[in-house]
């Protein structure tokens, strides 16, 4: 903590001034000087270059951590959002040899993510209260900063592709050329705890921002903790390096006449462009991070603490969507009405295909909620979950008796799984000969009206759309009982989707019998169109699913530290 | 603020559809003989009988024709008599024809404007309505200035509205409702589909709750920072100098060329009529 010369108040960092600030005499003083002073009145021995001392507050419910140099106590996580008092020690980190100062106000901030929830019509109100918006907190996050250089002589394949008669010709050419290039400064975030995503997507920070960093840049501000190590992100750096030199050469007046795109291993492209890496620097940026919590979920904002850049996650208030959809749906059907006139078996087959699309709507917002709740894109957090993983099992290796007991329990289990399998098994029989059904009656159909009648009816007619909408439904079904899918995760799914997927059979069956009557063919639209609400309300129900994401658990990591 | 403008943007324009649609909508053709509309007979001429059985009215004062031609014989002498009056309010707007028969042919509808041309010249205002027992199929053909309001779509709503009539055998209700429904939609009214209106505006439920799906998440998408970004803004340096390319080698593989078919020949020119049709 930095005091106040003059009154002995506790400074802060002034985003305007970028000096420390006493909000009491309002005296302002140089953030290195007031470093320096701190340190020489250390007592010896202590001053360790390479460490920094900070108070580490830790969360009692999801055990996420952020550092300050304040002893203020704080009154919500701002990883799981919950409203508790942090549990607050003294700690010495690694010093980062870099820091860009916040440039952003917090007023500016809160400015910037108001005009990005302006374009939100569905955002749940509180999002947009005042209250709720005074939880925005400055956090610097620890990032890696890479430096590559490419110099020397290069030599590169190209070719060049033409044709000759009845050949296809490819040349292949030597590229020479000497090539100069320096990449200082790309950075990848090092806290497993700060979603890569996030941080992709408030990027790109502008190196000359950075500065020596003293621990009193962190006055009235947070620091997350590093505990990612550099060497996660270091091919992801080298290949932006890389791809930037590649294209360089590719736009040269040389090179342009020549594909270089030949796909070659990192390593390889290393040794060819001579690539040389620099030092990699710890670095902290600066984030406005805010946390919004319903239930088991949180949302993040974040705003890039130097340009203002947004990423926010945006859940959805219901009842605004359902208004909404309302609204837009009235000049819809007037449109609809002037412009549209269809068959009572083409309103049928749409409704059909609506409600198979629906189905993969639904599949692929499963897909993504899976995804994101695992956070399959983020590296940092993969290997801190991989990290965490090795240390469970050896400890379960010296636990002999633990696991016998669950060798016993896994017996257990396998034996309902083999009669969850039989009947898996019975049901894709069935499928099976479903499938075959329809793909046979496809054949036949085409094949009868092709020779009675000609290929184009045969091809196009409302039957064999039909008959190839049944046959995907049940291939697609075959596809959800698949082995090696998960089991609760296919009956949940296979629920949610059982009302869109009886409406494309019901419509492909009334389109292939075409009966005489309309009411049928409206009747099946009727109940097409509610087989597809089903589907789609289950959609929008877990929209906010995959808007949120799964309150963090970051017990192991406070532990792992202590 | 804005959004109250928005608010009130959207609930105008939606006034204004909803004004659109009470709104009789086309304006009716114009009627060439303001003549008698009544149920009377009086200015239709006395019959022609043609090879094939079919009586042509000439109806005084429009220059059009009322045809009745009934070949599977379903109608009775007095349904016949009594189908003439629904008839001859359409001939204020062109010809007007009834025919019964069985259509060998695969192409119905083909054969029905072949039909209606044979008895009217291309172009010429008027509808036919006729039931082909042939294929279990009724059939509307319209062409000219009828055609203009008694389109494909409406052609094909009167069909289905009429198809239940058929069905049960009961050929002079059908007929006779299909002509009411043909004058009163000539005459700028309005005929039933409730069925269209139930699915649009399911239709419309479905597409606007799932346009506002697309848009919220293309709202909230996250797009990372691209390298050319990152790179423009760190400052990279980077330069290529002294480039020269020299030939190593190459490779040939044969891939001769398909040989294609030549072009096929231009379309026909295509009719003004059309209609629609629904089986029974």
């Amino acid at each position: 903590m930095y005091q106040c010369r003059n009154c002995g108040g506790n400074l802060r960092f002034d985003i305007e001034l970028q000096r420390l600030k006493c909000p009491y005499c309002l005296s302002d003083f140089d953030c290195y000087e007031m470093d320096k002073e701190t340190a020489t009145v250390r007592p010896e021995g202590e001053i360790d270059d390479s460490t920094y001392e900070v108070h580490i507050f830790s969360c009692p419910m999801c055990g996420g951590e952020i550092a300050s140099s304040d002893q203020s106590v704080s009154e919500f996580c701002s990883y799981c959002g919950q409203a508790v008092v942090l549990e607050k020690k003294l700690s010495r980190q690694k010093r980062p040899q870099k820091i860009i100062p916040f440039q952003l106000s917090e007023e500016a901030c809160r400015e910037v993510y108001r005009k990005k929830l302006n374009r939100a019509f569905f955002a749940p109100g509180d999002l947009k209260d005042p209250q709720f918006l005074d939880k925005f907190r400055g956090i610097y996050i620890p990032y890696w900063s890479y430096s590559f250089y490419h110099q020397g002589r290069v030599k590169l394949i190209g070719t060049k592709e033409y044709r000759s008669g009845d050949y296809d010709v490819k040349e292949y050419y030597d590229v020479t050329g000497d090539v100069d290039a320096s990449y200082e400064g790309i950075v990848f975030d090092a806290s497993s705890s700060f979603p890569d995503e996030l941080g992709d997507a408030i990027a790109p920070y502008d190196p000359k921002g950075f500065k020596e960093f003293v621990p009193s840049y962190l006055s009235g501000f947070y620091g997350d903790i590093a505990d990612v190590p550099a060497d996660i992100y270091v091919n992801d750096a080298n290949e932006i390096a890389n791809e930037r030199t590649l294209s360089t050469i590719q736009d040269d007046s040389v090179g342009r006449r020549y594909d270089l795109s030949m796909t070659s291993s990192l390593e390889t492209m290393n040794q060819k462009l001579h690539t040389r890496v620099g030092e990699t620097e710890a670095a902290m940026l600066p984030v406005w991070f805010l946390t919004w919590r319903k239930d088991d979920r949180v949302a993040y904002m974040a705003v890039n603490g130097q340009n203002g850049k947004v990423a926010a996650d945006i859940p959805i208030d219901l009842g605004k969507y359902i208004l909404g959809s309302l609204l837009l749906s009235v000049p819809l059907y007037f449109v609809f009405n002037a412009t549209l006139f269809f068959l009572p078996s083409t309103i049928l087959c749409f409704s059909g295909f609506f409600a198979l699309a629906t189905s993969l709507i639904y599949l692929e917002e499963m897909r993504a909620i899976r995804s994101r709740d695992q956070r399959e894109m983020d590296r940092g957090y993969q290997y801190y979950v991989k990290e965490k993983k090795k240390k469970k099992d050896s400890q379960t290796g010296e636990e002999g008796s633990s696991g016998l007991e669950e060798k016993a329990g896994g017996r257990k289990r396998k034996m309902t799984s083999g009669q969850k399998k039989e009947k898996k098994t019975l049901a894709r029989r069935l499928l099976n000969l479903f499938t075959w059904l329809s793909l046979g009656y496809l054949f036949i159909h085409i094949a009868a009206v092709g020779i009675m009648e000609d290929v184009f009816s045969a091809l196009f007619s409302t039957r064999t759309l039909n008959a190839l909408l049944l046959s995907t439904v049940f291939l697609f079904w075959q596809y959800l009982l698949m082995d090696g899918t998960d089991n609760q995760t296919d009956r949940k799914v296979a629920r949610d989707i059982v009302g869109s997927q009886a409406a494309v059979i019901l419509a492909a069956f009334i389109n292939i019998i075409q009966p005489v009557s309309d009411a049928i063919y409206y009747g099946g639209t009727i109940l097409c169109y509610l087989g597809l609400f089903s589907t789609l309300i289950r959609v929008i129900l877990k929209y906010n699913l995959l808007i949120t994401r799964p309150v963090p658990e970051f017990h192991q990591r406070g532990e792992e530290r202590s | 603020m804005m959004k109250k403008s928005i608010l009130h943007f959207s609930l105008c324009i939606v006034l204004l559809l909803i004004l659109c649609d009470l709104y009789p909508g086309r304006k009716a053709l114009t009627v060439r003989a303001s003549g008698d509309s009544t149920d009377s007979l009086t200015d239709l001429s006395d019959p022609v009988v043609d090879d094939q059985g079919g009586r042509s009215y000439g109806v005084s004062g429009s220059g059009y024709t009322i045809y009745i031609r009934d070949g599977e014989d379903l109608l009775r002498q007095e349904e016949e008599d009594s189908l003439l009056t629904v008839m001859k309010p359409v001939t204020q707007f062109g010809h007007a024809a009834f025919i019964t028969g069985r259509i060998e042919d695969r192409d119905a509808k083909g054969k029905s404007e072949k039909i209606y041309h044979d008895l009217f010249a291309p172009g010429e205002s008027g509808i036919l309505f006729m039931i082909d027992m042939g294929h279990r199929e009724l059939i509307i053909f319209s062409d000219g200035d009828v055609y203009r309001t008694i389109n494909k779509q409406y052609a094909n709503t009167i069909t289905d509205n009429v198809y239940k009539e058929a069905r049960r055998g009961d050929y002079y209700a059908c007929a006779s409702k299909a002509f009411s429904q043909i004058n009163t939609k000539l005459r700028g009214g309005k005929i039933a589909e409730p069925m269209k209106h139930i699915t649009n505006a399911m239709l419309a439920l479905i597409l606007s709750a799932l346009i506002l799906y697309f848009i919220s998440r293309w709202n909230t998408s996250k797009k990372a920072a691209k390298s050319e970004e990152i790179l423009a803004l760190i400052g990279a340096v980077s330069s290529f100098a002294h480039g020269k390319a020299s030939y190593n080698h190459k490779s040939r593989t044969y891939n001769p060329r398909k040989s294609g078919s030549g072009g096929g020949g231009g379309g026909g020119g295509g009719s003004s009529g059309g209609g629609g049709s629904h089986g029974f």
